[in-house]
């Protein structure tokens, strides 16, 4: 009897702890990029509780962009370094949700710029200049190539962590 | 923002409800605006195409921030009266009105006042559906240009630059 009720408490226990580490998440890259997508704000909004200015770092041009992002790291499932005929730009590539959200900020606020910020930090900027609607957003960043390809692969683990994270809370 | 009539030049005061109408007149490039007090729309006479119309209440203090729930009412009610195409004069779809369509339907899917019906599109149509007015809106879906959002834009900034 006695062995029995061993027993069942080994068998409560091994279950508790498998359950524990089932539920357990991973944790998150030592390297973790969060990025973000800002539209220009548009009208006279100087001074207003809804825009703030950012200042990208090496062309140290300002831009006042709406305070929400339009974009989260929640809605970009991808990152990778293209080859365009200017140079080196970041690809990234949207969930469904996050590709109506461009599609429609692309069509109303033709003629504005995005900028793109890692972890608060502006890193990037580009001028809409027409409808995107496949969810691939292009943009060149204000870093070499190596700290870009440095970026993108920061960007593909923090991503895929992020993706882990926001699935396992729904 | 007019702060005068366009029809009688008379002052707007605060508390005035004011009817935007929105037309094409084809001798002007761009799209023309007429803000009028209530009283006055019955005998405004414009030329060209009215494309669409929204109201306003006229607020004292100039600088007040726009009440964004108001601003939705108004793109909303321009949103519905685009749909409302009774001008003989216009044989086909403008390309204004179809633009303006577009435009809106974008910013109210955005707020939740329309949804898209079925595969979201990107050229042709989309038929979209108001919840609020069980009501479906079948609004094109064109390729808009610089020079067009800039009209646009410059004829009613006070919804499109805010919402």
């Amino acid at each position: 009897m006695k062995a029995l009720s061993i027993c069942l408490r080994v068998f409560f226990l091994a279950t508790a702890l498998c359950l524990t580490s089932c539920q357990r998440k991973s944790s998150p890259p030592e390297d973790l990029r969060v990025p973000r997508l800002y539209v220009e704000s548009r009208g006279m909004n100087y001074g207003a509780m809804t825009s703030m200015r950012l200042k990208l770092p090496q062309s140290g041009a300002e831009i006042e962009v709406n305070k929400e992002p339009f974009i989260n790291e929640f809605e970009i499932i991808n990152a990778e370094m293209v080859k365009v005929d200017l140079g080196k730009a970041l690809l990234l590539q949207l969930t469904d949700a996050g590709a109506r959200a461009l599609y429609r900020k692309s069509v109303t606020n033709l003629g504005s710029r995005i900028v793109l910020t890692i972890n608060n930090n502006p890193a990037g900027v580009r001028r809409l200049d027409g409808a995107i609607a496949d969810g691939n957003y292009f943009t060149f960043v204000e870093l070499d190539t190596k700290e870009l390809e440095e970026l993108v692969t920061a960007l593909k683990l923090s991503l895929k962590y992020l993706q882990a994270e926001s699935s396992q809370s729904w | 923002m007019a702060v005068k009539s366009s029809a009688s030049e008379a002052k707007f005061e605060d508390g005035d409800v004011v009817t935007c109408l929105i037309y094409k007149d084809p001798e002007v490039e761009g799209l023309c605006r007429a803000d009028l007090l209530n009283s006055e729309v019955e005998g405004f006479e414009h030329s060209g195409i009215l494309l669409g119309r929204w109201q306003r209440i006229i607020k004292s203090d100039a600088n007040e921030a726009e009440d964004p729930r108001e601003l939705i009412t108004a793109a909303d009610d321009f949103f519905c009266s685009l749909f409302e195409q009774n001008d003989p004069e216009e044989a086909e779809e403008n390309k204004e009105r179809s633009a303006l369509k577009h435009l809106l339907a974008l910013l109210l899917e955005r707020k939740r006042i329309l949804k898209p019906k079925g595969a979201r599109a990107t050229t042709g149509s989309q038929t979209y559906v108001h919840p609020k007015l069980q009501r479906e809106f079948e609004v094109p879906v064109i390729l808009i240009d610089a020079q067009m959002m800039r009209t646009i834009t410059e004829t009613m900034g006070d919804i499109f630059l805010q919402l």
